[in-house]
């Protein structure tokens, strides 16, 4: 290829930058939307500096508490108690804890090897060098060795410092260069919303991590994982696992309570551990959900999703053994589309089948995979497809979707057995140049819907199996529902409207009922 | 304070779009786009009396591409979005594979596939039509990096049948290398 036909080529990729950009983003949303969500972290902020001091005299207070009553059994005590105390052993900030903080030696040599070696290559332009690297946590549990590591991270300028946060795993005893980096947390310290960066205490939010065998490829022997989880405040923490939906829809999670194994440590291990996702939960609220593999690279190639969460292909990193999350092609044996409409060819369909079979928590063997709907705006614009995985029960799990591949706005929803044929769904469609519209898939025997948002009703008709209305989809804090009705205009059936991200209550762990 | 806030919001209000879309090129996501946006310009605002005096604007992109292509972006959440009125059921539509759209789509179809960092630099080199330099110091990474990550761009959208299918039909040529000898994009 000459010059001249070079630089065409990059031109028309630059063209087709410009013009796709300029057809995705036409206008600027209100000043006052902007204004309102940049006043509501700043009240945030200030909220929690008032809570930190807040925190600071509670923690004092309490730990006279606390002391009063340690020769009580757990049972005895508040749980409030419990859940709120600070850990009066906890190690002080700035030294390493677990029980390799005791061997300098090693900590010494792993702090030297991440710096010299594992981060200017698997991290490069991430982590600006040279530059501090703490070790926060290092021990060996139900046979790996795990370890923290934070290290500071490139910034646009000094003025805005950012951290982040590297887990690792390796078999019991493995040396300071036999470590295996999992995860890579990023973040600021002071930013909650953001971070899961450990501040000094690391009181909150909890760095967590579930070390899995198959990203140590062999390197251990065991079959059986193992959870971490740091906190200087003394946490009822419950691991829920495996979750069993049966045919009624009704889902039941394998609890695990974490056991608190050093001071400020809390772990857990867990035998067989299937893919799918894993929540700590503690009182009144989630600590978070991991799927043990990476989200981000499941929007980037999912054919290239990986378990453990460092990604083989994005920046082409030599990173050691690791197995694909589903070995073989998840669409052999995906049954023929449910309704009518658009058809996705196999590239687009496969990694949301992919996504789909995650969100079950069910292994491909143990399960059939269907596409319900599909929806395709243009081979550029964001497009969804509503995935039905059957599990062994017979109950449905359908997952929409969105494209490109979202994560976690996809939205969950469970079926009871035997409904598929005929149940109607509505989901949040985002439609390019308007945002999130409501997109509704008729419930058999219906020919029209109303579609409520936020307490104002909308009538949709419903002339084909799946309508994408002009009807804003629920925002933040929104709810939204469809009544389908039949030619008499009778209500037949009703179905939430799966914002993006939402999940079905019934896949959501409770807290309630953990004996906790 | 008031007069820095008014500052701040002219700036947006003027800038806005553009800053979509460029955040737009990076994630492949409009709604994406905005939260990386809106986020990076919380962080400006808190300290916008340093970061006005300044250049905003290249602050902000860089902290936009860096926000684009950390690996957790994707756990922020939507922008809350207020309802409109009902307008009539809009069809969906397929591309029909013909002509200049087709082919645009398509590009940005494979580009879009891209990772994250090798995306960036594509947009920031083909489209923004910055220095190898200037890329890396947005990136906070090497002028050699910047140039590999390029090179693999370009390769791998070279690879793609579909691209392949289509340039032999409107003679676009993805033949050899796409970038001008001496490693510029322009």
């Amino acid at each position: 290829m000459n010059g001249g036909e070079e630089m065409r080529s990059v031109a028309q990729l630059r063209a087709a930058l410009d013009e796709t950009a300029v057809e995705a983003v036409t206008s600027a949303p209100p000043w006052e939307r902007i204004e309102e969500r940049l006043l509501r972290t700043r009240r945030r902020r200030r909220l929690r500096a008032a809570a930190t001091l807040t925190t600071g005299l509670v923690a004092v207070t309490v730990l006279t508490g606390v002391a009063q009553v340690t020769g009580l059994p757990d049972r005895l005590r508040g749980s409030a108690q419990v859940a709120d105390a600070p850990d009066a052993d906890a190690p002080e900030p700035g030294i390493t804890w677990g029980r390799l903080g005791d061997d300098p030696a090693w900590v010494g040599s792993f702090q030297n090897w991440l710096s010299d070696a594992y981060l200017p290559t698997a991290h490069a332009g991430e982590v600006p060098q040279p530059g501090p690297v703490h070790v926060v946590f290092a021990d060996d549990i139900g046979g790996y060795r795990v370890a923290l590591a934070q290290v500071p991270q490139a910034s646009p300028n000094a003025q805005d410092p950012a951290q982040g946060n590297l887990w690792f795993a390796g078999p019991e005893g493995a040396g300071p260069t036999e470590l295996t980096g999992l995860t890579f947390d990023e973040g600021r310290e002071d930013d909650p919303f953001w971070s899961t960066v450990v501040p000094e205490t690391v009181r909150d939010p909890i760095p967590w991590v579930v070390v899995t065998p198959e990203p140590l490829g062999g390197k251990v022997s065991s079959r059986e994982s193992v959870v971490v989880a740091l906190t200087a405040a003394a946490r009822d923490l419950v691991l829920f696992a495996r979750p069993d939906i049966a045919a009624d829809g009704a889902v039941s999670w394998q609890r695990t309570r974490l056991r608190r194994s050093a001071p400020s440590v809390y772990t857990a291990v867990l035998r067989d551990l299937p893919p799918g996702p894993v929540t700590l939960r503690r009182p009144g609220g989630e600590v978070g959900t991991q799927w043990e593999d990476n989200a981000y690279s499941a929007m980037k190639d999912p054919i290239e999703l990986q378990w453990g969460l460092r990604v083989v292909g994005e920046d082409e990193i030599p990173v050691r053994a690791f197995q694909p999350l589903y070995p073989g092609d998840l669409l052999q044996g995906v049954l023929p589309p449910l309704h009518e409409g658009f058809t996705p060819p196999d590239e687009q369909l496969r990694p949301a089948v992919h996504q789909a079979q995650r969100a079950s928590g069910v292994a491909p063997q143990d399960s059939t995979r269907r596409l319900l709907a599909s929806v395709s705006w243009r081979r550029t614009a964001p497009g969804t497809d509503v995935i039905a995985v059957t599990v062994p029960s017979g109950a449905h799990v359908v997952t929409v979707v969105h494209r490109p591949f979202s994560f976690v706005l996809d939205a969950v929803t469970v079926l009871p057995a035997g409904t598929l044929e005929t149940a109607g769904l509505a989901w949040a469609e985002e439609r390019p140049g308007v945002g999130n519209v409501v997109a509704v898939l008729r419930q058999k025997g219906a020919v029209s819907a109303r579609v409520t948002v936020d307490g104002r009703a909308h009538s949709v008709r419903l002339d084909s199996e799946i309508t994408v209305s002009g009807i804003k989809a629920p925002g933040e804090n929104q709810t939204a529902s469809v009544a389908f009705l039949d030619s008499s205009g009778t209500t037949i059936g009703t179905t939430p409207v799966l914002a993006r991200g939402s999940s079905t209550p019934q896949l959501i762990p409770p807290w309630e009922g953990t004996g906790g | 304070m008031a007069c820095e806030d008014e500052d701040f919001r002219e700036f947006v209000v003027s800038r806005w779009v553009a800053l979509v879309r460029f955040a737009f090129l990076l994630t492949g996501d409009v709604g994406h786009a905005e939260d990386v946006v809106q986020t990076v310009l919380e962080r400006a605002w808190r300290q916008w009396s340093k970061v006005r005096i300044e250049r905003p604007e290249a602050y902000l992109r860089t902290a936009i591409t860096r926000q684009a292509v950390s690996r957790y972006r994707w756990l922020r959440r939507r922008v809350t979005e207020e309802p409109l009125s009902v307008t009539a059921g809009a069809a969906p539509v397929v591309a029909d594979g013909t002509g200049d759209r087709a082919l645009r789509e398509l590009l940005w179809s494979e580009t879009r596939r891209l990772p994250a960092r090798m995306r960036a630099v594509v947009v920031l080199r083909v489209w923004e039509g910055l220095s190898e330099a200037e890329a890396a110091e947005m990136l906070g990474c090497s002028a050699g990096s910047v140039k590999s990550q390029l090179s693999r761009g370009l390769a791998r959208l070279r690879r793609s049948e579909s691209l392949r299918a289509e340039a032999a039909e409107r003679r676009f040529d993805l033949g050899t290398d796409m970038i001008t000898k001496g490693g510029e994009a322009r």
